[in-house]
């Protein structure tokens, strides 16, 4: 199986290998009696890599594993199988303390601003947290320090002047602003990877431009790199560089962002796009590509996952799982006919262009 | 002809931190069969729109003055019996947000459309069961999950079962809160499909109260932009998408991204929500607006007729633009 | 509260040793207010002038002597100097010191006449000197008579038949043990003189009452007089009356209430810790560890808390193994190691909760260990239930150790509420009285401190909940 590697010499940052992550589901105690198992495969086999100054889209449904993989890849979850690289380095394989040295340069922001943040302490407490914890590893010994780092972090991310925020609580600010509180907190320690987990869904539309930006202008002046997950496909056009479709546990789709909205290769992809409605009211009306909903991660259709709900499948969809092949341009795509596919979706939408 | 016309609708909460301003002198009419969008983001009283109109207020609410006319009939004004017997559900019925987790868990989804039924009408209990049955059917539902318990239904099929309960007695103007949030993106336009084929079919008017403006030109004829408690924009679909007239309808515009065209920035629009218990002296958009002179700290902008069909509540209407 | 920590200030008595502060089941003094209990004696010495020591005093008594010199000549020669009265006697001269009074009470259940000798010049025995203490009163006259003379009232094994000159022997006649030899003169002589009833006859209401002392002399000597005292064992006494005993109720009730938090408080916090560690590790650790904790836990819930508790009681009172360890500090330990579990299950919910949240994931991605987490996140997210579980398990301890003394296992050398209740009940059935100050006051005492715990916790609780749920 061909990964979607880097074939420009982009310095790679995270890769991961054929990354499995399986839960167990909580049966009766009857059932677990019986040694009945049932398993979740919320991640079941993605391989990628991510580039200094990116940021990646990771984009699906939910229930399609995307939270799960961007937790996997920082060893939040522990993998079931397949390696996770930092900068070449296999973090999969290291013990927890070797791991707790790694974790300044790979750090997470969670979806719900409120919930992420402990209401207990002050904004400069929460930024200055990181520090605490890796004060060794980081090398901090005075409180002066640890200010000017808080200071940085919080005019990194728009929060200025930075001595107007640093004694307030969470229930004093905004949602935006408590993202980026968030965001500060995550970029104190200086790090090379943010996993972005729906960064804005839980924001205002008229207020997500302002985390939005911050993130775009940490990769530019930076050169950080983002996984950015969200669901919004829309979002994700205008925001990433590179974008992954995500279903049931794999990658279906991947490529420059653009190339996968506006020329998508997958019928799933396809499906999504077609069902987002478009801000004007002139303009094309959504329309249903795909039968069905998603079925659930405990019981993942054989062969190409996605057939039950397709309308180009065939027999071999039913038994052989397609590969993510490059199919020109670093356009990766897991489909037996999405040529076909592509043809029909391209007449049917793209007739004005 | 007009079914619906609401007429200054002030509604106040009386909250332990002070009354709470939410829906503010709120005018806007409705015609027969056709589709109103009230777009909003939280915060802005949409939501109290969509109780006031089924008078399901909570206890701390008041109605401070206004009237809701449909079809002519003043039904803010009728007593609440009469409003429960004739009005709720018959004339005027709602889908409310997130009202898939507002199924009971221990009943089975068809005796629950049943129970709109047979509460608000004396339909004797087979016909009901029939009546059900039809509804499931038109709602895309099949039939043999009438028995079916809320949790063996997917998110999509249970948001189908509140619509079938919202158009279990035929109203002819359903309120939408939130129709297609917490649903997965191809189970949501699954649903708008459904939403507006139902609505063509049977003729209705409906009112779509959204955050998503993209909803809003996928499915409205006209649209109002409702901030701070107040319609700041009123016009045709088309003509709020091409040519807005409001500050903070043009911010929202620019703010949003679209599936389809040029990958641009996104910009987005300075400040908070305001403060409905102590909202800004004039114009309730002027501590975020760009375009924000003296005189709209001051004075009080009216929803005037820009141009034909086109209301707006800025001094500068005229003179902005996308 | 206030009580227990001022204890040896407001009370001067020892609650289990000093006895016979006044009658036996005294009533309050306070309560004399009531009508029923108006007339009661307090304790009071009866006599004025007991000083004997100038004029005015001296005015209070009847003198008279028969033919003896109480002082040898027409001016008697009374030595005011030195406190109290110096007597002259010649042989075979009789001294009669009497006093009328007034008593306005009803009558005691006891009482103490007294005088005080010094002899000055020479020793004497008991054949050269006598004493007779009468007492007149509702037409009859009562001689109470002592053998037994002490030189240290508290000392009954000493019984002096010389009195060394210089030395004060105090003469008492304790109405406990008095012998009567009545002379009667006047009405009926009242039949029943045990316990109560001499006191009860002679201070039958209020009436007037002649005390006379007499001190014959059969050799020619100098004693000097002091003291006379006419001693009434009240029957309402203190702030909360006197127990079966005679022991101050009050006094019992302010230690006491330094025993009952001292147990309260320190049962309910070591269970506190133990069930908040257990919680702790077991809601954060989960996985094995919690269900074994969880499953001790369940097991201990399923303990009998009584019976156990008073085998073991009872096993190391009769054995006697650890001696060094006080029954109190043993009652402690056994109410906390039956209590802690109801805490362990809050906390370790509230434990599962905290780390779930999303923040404690946000440190844990910043790098931090479960000792930090647990410090910094989990621990002040929990302490609020803690502190809210501590009020409300205090109440349960004190009520659980009044029910252990109550029954009878607690320490008899320390004064509980419980020893309070249990005291009074056990003697209640042989009274006819009803002691109400007795046995009320510890009672509502335990009901209401109880409450105020139970209330402090609920009010903790209501404080912390909309907390956590606000945003």
């Amino acid at each position: 199986m061909t990964e979607p590697r880097a074939t420009t010499h982009d310095e790679v940052i995270m890769e991961i290998q054929d990354v499995k992550t399986h839960f167990n589901a909580r049966l009766g105690f009857i059932q677990t009696l019986m040694g009945k198992r049932v398993l979740i495969r919320a991640v079941d086999g993605v391989s990628c890599d991510i580039r200094r100054k990116e940021i990646f889209g990771l984009a699906g449904e939910s229930g399609c594993g995307k939270t799960t993989l961007g937790r996997t890849m920082l060893m939040l979850e522990e993998p079931t199988s397949g390696s996770i690289f930092y900068r070449g380095k296999e973090i999969s394989a290291l013990h927890a303390s070797q791991l707790r040295e790694i974790r300044p340069k790979i750090q997470i922001v969670f979806q719900d601003p409120y919930e992420s943040i402990n209401p207990r302490m002050t904004v400069f407490e929460i930024v200055a947290e990181g520090v605490h914890i890796n004060s060794k590893a980081l090398d901090v010994s005075s409180d002066e320090k640890v200010a000017s780092m808080v200071e940085k972090a919080l005019r990194l991310v728009q929060l200025v002047p930075p001595d107007q925020f640093t004694t307030r609580y969470p229930h004093e600010l905004s949602g935006g602003q408590r993202q980026r509180v968030a965001i500060a907190r995550a970029l104190v320690m200086e790090p090379e990877f943010i996993v972005a987990d729906e960064p804005v869904s839980m924001l205002d539309v008229s207020i997500r431009a302002e985390v939005l930006n911050v993130m775009t202008t940490l990769r530019d002046e930076l050169d950080l790199s983002f996984l950015f997950i969200t669901h919004d496909l829309a979002l994700a056009k205008h925001i990433t560089d590179r974008l992954a479709i995500m279903y049931l546990g794999k990658f279906v789709e991947v490529g420059k962002s653009e190339e996968v909205i506006d020329e998508p290769l997958h019928p799933y992809t396809q499906a999504l796009i077609a069902a987002i409605p478009v801000p004007d009211p002139d303009g094309r009306k959504v329309s249903v590509l795909a039968t069905g909903e998603v079925p659930s991660a405990v019981s993942v259709p054989t062969g190409c996952r996605f057939h039950p709900r397709c309308g180009y499948a065939k027999e071999i969809c039913e038994t052989t799982e397609p590969d993510l092949r490059n199919v020109g341009g670093d356009h990766f795509v897991a489909c037996h006919f999405y040529e076909e596919a592509t043809a029909d979706f391209k007449a049917k939408f793209r007739k004005s262009s | 002809m007009t079914l619906l016309g609401v007429e200054d609708l002030t509604m106040h909460y009386s909250t332990r931190g002070g009354v709470v301003r939410a829906v503010d002198g709120v005018s806007f009419s409705l015609e027969k069969g056709k589709v109103l969008g009230l777009a909003g983001e939280s915060g802005s009283g949409k939501s109290s729109i969509a109780l006031t109109l089924l008078r399901l207020l909570p206890s701390n609410a008041k109605i401070i003055h206004g009237n809701m006319l449909l079809d002519g009939e003043d039904i803010l004004a009728i007593p609440e019996p009469e409003f429960r017997r004739e009005i709720r559900w018959r004339r005027i019925s709602l889908i409310s947000q997130a009202a898939m987790n507002s199924l009971n868990p221990v009943f089975r989804v068809g005796d629950q459309i049943k129970e709109a039924i047979t509460v608000h009408s004396s339909l004797p209990d087979a016909q009901a069961t029939m009546a059900v049955k039809r509804l499931l059917g038109e709602v895309g539902i099949s039939q043999d999950r009438y028995s079916a318990f809320p949790h063996e239904l997917s998110g999509g099929m249970k948001q189908r079962s509140i619509i079938a309960m919202a158009l279990a007695l035929d109203p002819p103007l359903v309120v939408a809160d939130e129709p297609t949030t917490a649903l997965d993106v191809i189970v949501q336009a699954q649903i708008l499909l459904l939403l507006k084929s139902i609505q063509r079919k049977m003729h209705m008017a409906m009112i779509i109260i959204t955050h998503d403006l993209s909803l809003v030109a996928e499915m409205c004829d006209d649209v109002a932009i409702i901030y701070g408690g107040q319609i700041v924009e009123y016009a045709r679909a088309s003509k709020i998408f091409h040519n807005p007239k409001h500050p903070y309808t043009i911010g929202l515009i620019r703010a949003i991204p679209s599936i389809e065209g040029e990958k641009r920035r996104l910009i987005s629009i300075s400040g908070e929500p305001p403060d409905l218990i102590k909202p800004p002296p004039a114009c309730r958009f002027a501590p975020r607006c760009q375009y924000a002179t003296q005189k709209c700290n001051t004075e009080d902008p009216v929803l005037e007729e820009v141009e034909p069909g086109h209301y707006s509540m800025c001094w500068y209407a005229r003179d902005i633009h996308l | 509260m206030l009580i227990a920590a001022f204890a040896p200030h407001l009370t001067n008595h020892d609650p289990i040793y000093d006895q016979n502060l006044a009658s036996p089941l005294s009533v309050p003094e306070w309560a004399r207010a009531f009508p029923q209990y108006a007339n009661l004696p307090v304790n009071a010495f009866l006599l004025k002038g007991t000083s004997l020591a100038s004029s005015t005093d001296l005015a209070y008594w009847n003198i008279a002597s028969t033919s003896a010199n109480v002082g040898g000549n027409s001016s008697r020669t009374y030595d005011t100097s030195t406190a109290g009265l110096l007597v002259r006697f010649d042989t075979t001269s009789i001294l009669r010191l009497s006093q009328t009074l007034f008593y306005e009470w009803s009558a005691p259940c006891r009482f103490i006449a007294s005088i005080n000798l010094t002899p000055r010049n020479r020793n004497l025995s008991t054949t050269d000197l006598t004493f007779d203490i009468y007492i007149t009163s509702g037409g009859n006259t009562y001689h109470i008579l002592d053998p037994s003379v002490y030189a240290n009232p508290g000392d009954a094994s000493e019984y002096y038949s010389n009195f060394t000159t210089g030395q004060t022997y105090n003469v008492y006649a304790d109405s406990k043990n008095v012998y009567v030899n009545l002379l009667a003169t006047g009405s009926t002589m009242p039949t029943n003189l045990g316990g109560c009833g001499l006191p009860n006859a002679i201070f039958d209401g209020p009436r007037n009452i002649t005390i006379s002392y007499v001190i014959k002399s059969s050799v020619s000597t100098s004693v000097l007089i002091s003291d006379p005292n006419l001693y009434v064992l009240g029957s309402a006494y203190g702030l909360l009356g006197t127990d079966d005993l005679g022991r101050d109720v009050w006094s019992q009730f302010v230690y006491g209430s330094r025993v009952s938090l001292e147990v309260g408080l320190l049962a309910a916090i070591v269970a506190v810790v133990i069930g908040t560690v257990v919680g702790l590790v077991a809601g954060y650790v989960a996985g094995v560890t919690d269900e074994i904790l969880m499953r001790f836990t369940d097991f201990m819930l399923t303990l009998p808390f009584l019976p156990l508790v008073l085998i073991i009681l009872t096993i190391i009172q009769v054995s006697r193994i650890v001696l060094a360890i006080s029954t109190e500090f043993i009652i402690i330990i056994l109410i906390a190691v039956f209590s802690w579990q109801g805490i362990a299950r809050i906390i370790r919910s509230q434990v599962l909760t905290v780390k779930h949240r999303q923040f404690v994931e946000a440190s844990k991605s910043l790098g931090a260990g479960n000792g930090y987490i647990i410090r910094k996140h989990i621990l002040p997210n929990v302490m609020g239930l803690v502190y809210a579980n501590m009020a409300l398990t205090v109440p349960g301890a004190i009520l659980t150790e009044a029910a252990l003394t109550f029954l009878g296992f607690g320490d008899p050398s320390i004064v509980s509420w419980g020893t309070i209740v249990s005291n009074a009940t056990s003697s209640i059935t042989s009274l006819h009285a009803f002691v109400w100050w007795w046995f009320l006051p510890p009672g509502a005492a335990i009901a209401l401190l109880s409450m105020a715990f139970v209330l402090v916790g609920f009010s903790l609780d209501a404080i912390l909940n909309p907390r956590l749920r606000k945003r």
